[in-house]
């Protein structure tokens, strides 16, 4: 089909499809006007819309994926441990944050207590300040009917967080009603809640958003207010001042807001006192005596929102119940009203005039003056109303660029920054939603590429707008390591292209850098550098560059060394710690020292025994331990020349996969790891004269050539069965079956010459083809045809100089070198005789 | 040779959506029309609402709604293999 002929399509199909279907024939008889082709082509179309499922993209591409464990939002503290306390579940939201349910774990009687914490994926300062603040805040009021601050603190993520009274009870509004409580009742329980508002009047503290969520009333009617989330302290000298605030963080303000709740100078954007908090008491007593809102709203809409809390007068009181009528209804629209100064001075008057009536004496407010109704008002205030509509679309509509639309002069740049934002939560969105999901699917590399690539470069042209945003340069560093594990991550399905690979992890060092120093005691940042860092070291190694690697290692040791002696009983550091110790000792063996390096390892290995013995549901951990199982029997067999003690290792390395697949039974990346360690046993058993190792290789070679089918594009894979078919070469060779070893050495380089096609070879796949020559030479010498072994032998010395070139450093690869050259030249001597 | 120990995510199960399908359909889609290819992706992908998608793209809604809806059929008798032989 062509772009001219799919808009000749559309153009009869997109009006069809509006069509009820008893309608479409007629409609088609005349918009197709004869054209066989193009209604067959619509009417095809037509019955794909009827048979596609209601869901079909209807929902979100990441509903469509089942997520592991891993990727699980890392948002939620539910299930960790958070100093002595252990997280239950989720509660609900504050303004910034979320609150858990969780308990003293330590304590026997296992004290329930309500922990808040920020939003890790806030990046706000505001909130954070603010959120300080209300520790301060809190630690200072102590009330009966205020939720007692118990503790405080930060995760080891770096997010705040405030341990609570655990306030079991509902809703003031709710309570009154379920309890049935009468007008008496509902009074006195009001002004217990203004007592405690008072009281933190009293200590310069304003809370800002009282509503009936914010006062929960327990089994024994005792009500507590909760959350002074947006609470500011009355003193703070740049606010008292009069300094105006700026406009961005009126707007956070007012979206922290409940609408519903505010009073006209918050939806304004003006300065906030006591009297805002009389306002939001006075809805809150319009509720409990009315069951209703003072505003009428309908539609939620921004506009009426703002008509109604700064210019509608709301209903009296008793237009709802006629016994309020007189006191109540003054006393509730004093409070109401729309400027500040008109209510009453303070919550205690409040309170004591609902006494008065109580108590049966007279009140002091009086119905208001028709002077003061609100369209004055609002004449008055006519920018005033218009900033705080705009105000207001950004709280209702939810979109951060809306809300800075609202302020920025420029509408052109507001505009651009709300695409900015879109794309950038675009990129993300397919960056790591949909790529990760899809990232161990068989068959997936193609549409990774293509995802990849697309975010990318959504990602590159924002790069250079977004300087000093700490929050984009960290998820562009994390867009770069994806980028880079397509393109050449060896470690993972990819696309062979090593130099990108490269390239595309020392971007991502050095923002992570950046952004470390830029917060240098940010448990995250602390951690992202040393991910990536590995990641770093293992790109170079594999590449050939084992003494960047082996340095990239070893400053990656030396912050292990750090974070984990600054804080010794953290799970993370001890398994990053232990972590570094065995990739710093493998790499760097291979550099001279391997009496080191092996100490190094069995150090790493024996933490991390420990480390899963003591939390055996940590995957991560007992991942680690089958590799370092791995690599302290490689480094002894391969330098101290033992076998039966790394044959018992690789036997461990195998038990703790076996066990991790019992319980992820089609985890790729684990399944490799068995079947390297099922070849590693049968490497040693032959070494170490039990001919049933032979059997073991048959057996690895089945698991990498089954994984290798589910996933054809995977250099890894090909890598792997070449590998794998080399050394069963190399061991058939060494048992004296000659042909054998040819077909199995033939059949690598194989695998290793198809796929050099498509990308750079590791060092890993350059080694195996300079051996599978080497090996191949040697097997038609044993067959007696030295024409054969000589023609291996000159592909075979420019293949191990190219993997010496390379970076090589394995001892055998120098004496095969040194080997065939002596061979090749007197093969030549014998093959063209003087 | 070096197992790293960087570990990969575990692995998923798919779904009955094709993922790979629908972007092999996506790529097709974008030639016959950038702007509706475009537009799955900002909804689909990117979980953007019509109105949103309207904003980012600088068209209407309707528009919107009416070029989704052709785009969505057209990329299920695509997935489904159902592509008749005219055009």
């Amino acid at each position: 089909m062509t772009r001219e002929q799919w808009q000749a399509v559309r153009n009869v199909l997109e009006p069809a499809l509006d069509l009820a279907p008893s309608k479409r024939g007629a409609y088609l008889d005349e918009a197709c006007a004869g054209d066989a082709a193009l209604r067959r082509e619509v009417e095809s179309l037509l019955q794909a819309d009827d048979r596609a499922t209601h869901a079909f993209l209807t929902g979100k591409a990441i509903d469509h994926v089942e997520l592991s464990e891993d990727t699980a939002p890392p948002d939620t503290l539910q299930g960790r441990r958070i100093g002595p306390y252990l997280v239950l579940e989720e509660i609900g939201h504050g303004g910034m944050g979320t609150v858990y349910r969780a308990v003293r774990a330590d304590d026997q009687f296992s004290q329930q207590v309500a922990v808040k914490a920020v939003r890790s994926g806030l990046a706000d300062k505001l909130a954070i300040q603010r959120f300080k603040a209300e520790r301060q805040i809190l630690a200072n009021l102590d009330h009966p009917n205020i939720a007692r601050l118990l503790d405080g603190g930060a995760t080891e993520d770096g997010r705040p967080y405030v341990v609570m009274e655990y306030i079991q009870g509902s809703p003031i509004d709710q309570y009154a009603e379920a309890h049935a409580l009468s007008l008496h009742e509902r009074l006195t329980l009001f002004r217990t809640v203004c007592s405690a508002v008072a009281y933190a009047h009293q200590r310069l503290v304003i809370h800002r958003d009282i509503k009936p969520a914010n006062i929960l009333v327990t089994a024994d009617g005792v009500p507590k207010l909760l959350d002074f989330g947006i609470a500011k302290i009355l003193d703070d000298p740049q606010q008292s001042a009069g300094v105006s605030i700026g406009a961005e963080q009126t707007v956070t303000i007012v979206r922290l807001m409940t609408p519903e709740y505010a009073s006209p100078e918050q939806v304004r954007g003006e300065p906030v006192t006591t009297a805002t908090d009389v306002y939001s008491l006075g809805v809150v007593l319009y509720s409990l005596l009315t069951g209703r809102r003072p505003y009428v709203l309908t539609s939620k809409t921004a506009h009426e929102i703002v008509q109604a809390v700064l210019e509608t007068e709301p209903e009296k009181p008793s237009a709802s119940n006629r016994r309020l009528r007189g006191d109540l209804d003054n006393i509730v629209l004093k409070a109401l009203r729309k400027e500040p100064a008109r209510r009453y001075t303070s919550v205690e008057q409040f309170s004591e005039d609902i006494r008065r009536h109580l108590d049966g004496l007279p009140v002091g407010a009086r119905p208001d003056t028709l002077a003061y109704r609100g369209s004055k008002f609002v004449r008055r205030h006519k920018w005033a109303v218009l900033a705080a509509g705009l105000a207001v679309l950004a709280l209702t509509g939810g979109m951060a660029a809306t809300l800075r639309e609202a302020y920025i002069a420029r509408a052109e740049r507001a505009r651009a920054e709300q695409r900015f934002n879109d794309v950038r939560q675009l990129a993300n969105s397919m960056l790591f939603e949909v790529h990760d999901a899809i990232q161990n699917l068989p068959g997936a590399t193609p549409a990774r590429k293509v995802l990849v690539d697309r975010a990318t470069q959504y990602l590159d042209k924002l790069a250079q707008e977004a300087k000093g945003d700490l929050s984009l340069q960290r998820e562009l560093a994390a867009a770069y390591e994806r980028v880079g594990d397509v393109q050449g991550g060896f470690r993972t399905a990819n696309l062979g292209d090593t130099a990108g690979f490269i390239a595309s992890y020392q971007k991502s060092l050095a923002i992570r850098e950046a952004v470390l120093r830029a917060d240098p005691s940010n448990a995250n940042a602390q951690r992202e550098v040393f991910i990536t860092r590995l990641r770093l070291s293992d790109a170079l190694m594999w590449t050939g560059d084992l003494k960047g690697s082996v340095e990239q290692v070893k400053q990656m040791l030396a912050v292990a060394q750090k974070l984990s002696a600054a804080d010794p009983n953290n799970l993370i550091n001890q398994r990053n710690l232990a972590s570094a110790y065995l990739d710093y000792g493998w790499k760097r063996s291979g550099l001279g020292d391997w009496k080191g390096g092996l100490e190094d390892c069995r150090k790493g290995a024996a933490t991390l025994e420990s480390l899963a013995a003591a939390h055996p549901s940590d995957k991560r951990i007992r991942r680690t331990l089958a590799i370092a199982y791995e690599r302290v029997a490689e480094l002894e067999s391969r330098y101290t020349g033992a076998h039966a003690e790394p044959l018992a290792l690789e036997q461990k390395a195998v038990a703790v996969e076996d066990a991790l697949l019992q319980e992820d039974p089609n985890n790729t990346d684990i399944r490799r790891l068995e079947a390297w360690d099922t070849l590693r046993v049968g490497e040693e058993m032959l070494e170490g004269g039990d001919p049933r190792g032979m059997a073991k290789y048959r057996d690895a070679l089945e698991r990498f050539q089954t994984l290798s089918d589910a996933d054809p594009k995977s250099i890894q894979f090909h890598n792997d069965l070449a590998s794998v078919l080399a050394r069963m070469g190399g061991a058939h060779l060494v048992q004296g079956d000659v042909r054998g070893a040819v077909s199995d050495l033939k059949r690598s380089l194989e695998q290793i010459e198809n796929y050099s096609r498509t990308g750079a070879l590791d060092i890993d796949a350059l080694e195996t083809r300079a051996q599978d020559l080497f090996r191949l030479a040697k097997a038609y010498q044993r067959l007696g045809n030295p024409a054969e072994a000589a023609a291996w032998l000159e592909r075979a010395i420019p293949a191990l100089e190219e993997a010496r070139d390379r970076g090589s450093h394995r001892g055998e690869d120098a004496s095969m070198l040194a080997d065939a050259r002596t061979e090749l030249s007197a093969a030549q001597r014998r093959l063209s005789p003087r | 040779m070096t197992l790293s120990l960087d570990e990969t995510l575990a692995p998923v199960q798919e779904r009955e959506l094709d993922l790979v399908a629908l972007d092999d359909a996506l790529e097709a889609l974008a030639k016959l029309d950038e702007r509706q290819c475009r537009m799955v992706e900002l909804r689909f992908f990117g979980g953007l609402s019509i109105e949103e998608t309207s904003e980012v793209l600088g068209v209407s809604t309707p528009t919107v709604k009416r070029e989704w809806a052709s785009a969505r059929a057209w990329l299920y008798r695509e997935i489904s293999g159902a592509a008749p032989n005219a055009g």
